[in-house]
């Protein structure tokens, strides 16, 4: 034990002052989950230009039309009619970004709110800040646009009433009894219209920011059970794999070094067992794994709001995926004698590993034929039991699955690579 | 008495008609030998005789394809509690160059089991054995070959095996720092340990071996004391001298005379010497050149060593 923690300190040393091998174990691996993560939410945001707005209108009055009309007209809104019960859901699953809720009785005040009033209502989640600053800006503008346009609508109805009074004045085929009836009846209507414009004017708010404020809002959860909160949930368990290959690698390669310069054999010369040797080099190469899981995961924890739901899922994750990269290290460590062939090896092999198993391509973006070929790659199912404690929400029996096979895929190629490692020392 | 005579009996090689062949070639082609406690055998061969090869096999690196090899009673030298035992110092520079001297030795020291304070005091003897005490906090990267050499020797001593396997542990090292290993070694071997010591220098062999076996193509072609390797294959001392006058006669001393210039070919050149005395002329001059392992070597194989 004693000498496998002696390589094993001896190797993460050499590590430690390798400064190229560091940056492929840490730094690459960060450039990774932080840059693509942003482009990833950039490109979100993008799409994210249009706002999916549910539309629940159980006013079904005149300003309502008038104000769904208006709300329609906007570019950046996409407003789809909904029931309330489907609507809530869709927000709460993040396929509509928020609903407005018209009630009953919200023509019946022309959209004039006030501190009582509820009769429009946001469904929102709380944490979409600047969607929901930005939905009520549009809403209060729209209900403005309205307003006016009901305004406009009545001058252009008094002027239509006046009119018609003058009409009946020099009408001459009325009786003088029937011209005042009916004048008395459009007068009265006249009044109507005046009554309701000053009340209007009175009771309505010009700016809108007080208006603002006083938007009812419902706040909507948003439940992400299964799905990635954000680009970083994706980019950081792909990122974490970088990490793991590139420190198999290094491990892998300095196994290869180690081999030609002669320090092997000095090794073999040391009254140790070369299963020692290997298991040395091995515990070096899974440290240095963990090492490199826990940083990126801190930091995706404290910057990046990368949180797992079941973090003890998160944490066994880690040492079956260490553990099967570690086994595959020590095979791809024997696939040749030079430092030359075995790197050349292992980065075309990972390359594939990583191409097929979601480590360039998100796995939940992949195309059908691609994520079925992905299960043959190790890579995949590190990253997938890695979302599986992220965000995927998986239970106990999925992620022993995926840990099964990674530990199983490690154990195999293990053996495989002390055999031949057996094989190697006894030529 | 029986129990010294264990004890010194205790930690000897032996090494009975090993071979080892890498594919066609024959690296080791039936050798043997063996090495007593105290002694300091050295393998004397050029290129490619097979002197790795062997150190290999007795490092339990290799194993022979046929023959055995007994080190300290044991037959398997592949065994872990063998090479407790053993100090091998390979050929190639095997160290870890991005680790400082200190680093080296400490790693080395500890997969031989040595902690605490006793690691601490065999590095510091290993630096100074090596003379890089000042250089110890550097890394073995910007070492010169010579500094890197002495200690990948330095590595294989700090268990202070019974046992000790150098495989030509002074290619590229200069005079001076020669000198300095020589001394050590010379330390080494005053404690009763057992040395193997490949070389293709017949200085070396000649200056620290007690008896040296030959090596070519994989076969031993002689093995004895470098001075009954001598005397049996060196051939004869050449005595050459230039006389005042040209002598009457050479009264029975054999040589070839022409006018004051004498040249013999002879095993025992100081009798050769005091019989040319006894003829009654001055000399002018004289150079004798007495037979080395060169000659040696050149007799048995008819080639230099290092051509
Ligand atoms: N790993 C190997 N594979 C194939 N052939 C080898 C191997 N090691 C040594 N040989 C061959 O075995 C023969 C003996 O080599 P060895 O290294 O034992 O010679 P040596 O006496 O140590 O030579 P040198 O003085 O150059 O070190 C050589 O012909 C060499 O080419
Ligand atoms: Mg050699």
């Amino acid at each position: 034990m004693r000498s496998i923690l002696t390589i094993a300190l001896k190797d993460l040393l050499e590590l430690s002052r390798d400064k190229f091998g560091l940056f492929w174990v840490i730094g690459f691996p960060l450039i990774m989950a932080v840059f693509f993560g942003m482009i990833l939410s950039f490109g979100g945001k993008g799409t994210m230009g249009i706002m999916y707005v549910g539309l629940i209108n159980d006013d079904k009055s005149a300003y309502a039309d008038t104000f769904i009309k208006n709300l329609h007209q906007r570019e950046s809104l996409s407003i789809q009619p909904y029931a309330l019960d489907s609507a809530e859901r869709m927000v709460r699953l993040g396929k509509l970004t928020a609903y407005i809720h018209l009630k009953k009785g919200f023509g019946d005040n022309m959209g004039i709110y006030g501190k009582d009033n509820d009769s429009l209502e946001i469904g929102i989640d709380p944490s979409r800040k600047a969607e929901s600053g930005y939905l009520q800006g549009m809403i209060v503008q729209s209900l403005f646009e309205s307003m006016q346009y009901m305004m406009k609508d009545k001058t252009f109805m008094q002027d239509k009433i006046r009119i018609r009074k003058q009409d009946i004045q020099s009408d001459t085929t009325m009786s003088l009894g029937e011209k005042k009836n009916t004048s008395q009846f459009f007068s009265a209507m006249e009044n109507y219209y005046a009554n309701m414009d000053t009340t209007a004017k009175q009771s309505s708010p010009m700016g809108g920011g007080d208006a603002k404020t006083s938007l009812k809002i419902k706040s909507i959860s948003r439940d992400y059970k299964g799905k990635p909160r954000s680009s970083f949930d994706i980019t950081f368990p792909s990122a974490i794999l970088w990490g793991i290959i590139a420190c198999a690698n290094a491990f892998a390669i300095s196994m290869v070094s180690e081999r030609r310069k002669g320090t092997y054999h000095r090794l073999r010369m040391t009254p140790i067992h070369s299963f020692q040797i290997l298991l040395g080099k091995g515990t070096a190469c899974f440290l240095a794994c963990l090492g490199s899981n826990l940083f990126l995961l801190l930091l995706g924890y404290g910057v990046f709001h990368v949180r797992a739901s079941t973090p003890i899922f998160l944490l066994m994750t880690s040492f079956c995926t260490a553990w099967c990269f570690v086994g595959i290290m020590s095979l791809i460590s024997v696939l040749g004698k030079t430092e030359q062939v075995v790197g050349d090896a292992t980065w075309g092999i990972s390359l594939i590993m990583m191409m097929f198993g979601g480590g360039m391509i998100p796995l939940i973006s992949m195309p059908v034929w691609m994520q079925k070929a992905s299960n043959f790659s190790p890579v995949k199912w590190g990253i997938y039991s890695m979302e599986g404690a992220i965000w995927r929400d998986f239970s106990f029996s999925e992620m022993l699955f995926s840990w099964s096979l990674l530990l199983s895929v490690g154990l195999i190629a293990f053996c495989i690579g002390w055999f031949r490692m057996r094989k190697m020392d006894s030529q | 008495m029986q129990r010294t005579n264990d004890t010194i009996l205790k930690y000897m090689i032996k090494v009975d008609n090993i071979t080892k062949s890498y594919g066609s070639i024959q690296a080791v082609a039936g050798i043997s030998f063996t090495i007593q406690a105290g002694e300091t055998f050295g393998l004397l061969g050029p290129n490619g005789a097979g002197k790795s090869t062997t150190i290999q096999m007795l490092s339990g690196l290799l194993r022979p394809d046929s023959g055995t090899i007994e080190i300290n009673g044991t037959t398997d030298t592949t065994r872990v509690d063998v090479r407790q035992n053993i100090g091998t110092t390979p050929q190639a520079i095997a160290l870890y160059e991005d680790l400082t001297g200190w680093e080296n030795l400490s790693f080395f020291g500890k997969l031989y089991g040595l902690s605490g304070k006793t690691l601490k005091s065999r590095c510091e003897w290993a630096l100074e054995f090596s003379g890089l005490s000042e250089r110890r906090k550097d890394r073995v990267s910007i070492y010169s070959g010579g500094m890197k050499r002495r200690l990948n020797l330095a590595c294989s001593l700090l268990h202070e095996p019974q046992v000790l396997l150098m495989d030509e542990p002074t290619a590229g090292v200069d005079p001076q720092s020669r000198n300095l290993i020589f001394e050590n070694i010379q330390q080494i071997k005053l404690s009763g340990r057992i040395i193997l010591y490949t070389t293709h220098y017949m200085e070396e062999a000649q200056r620290l071996c007690d008896r040296v076996a030959i090596m070519d193509h994989g076969k031993l072609l002689a093995l004895d004391t470098v001075k009954g390797l001598v005397q049996t294959y060196g051939g004869k001392s050449i005595l050459e001298a230039v006389f005042d006058r040209e002598p009457q006669h050479l009264n029975g001393v054999h040589g070839k005379l022409e006018g004051t210039q004498f040249r013999a070919e002879t095993q025992q050149p100081l009798e050769t010497l005091a019989r040319i005395n006894a003829l009654g002329v001055n000399l002018i001059s004289l150079h004798i050149k007495q037979a080395n392992l060169e000659d040696v070597f050149l007799n048995l194989t008819g080639r230099r060593l290092r051509d």
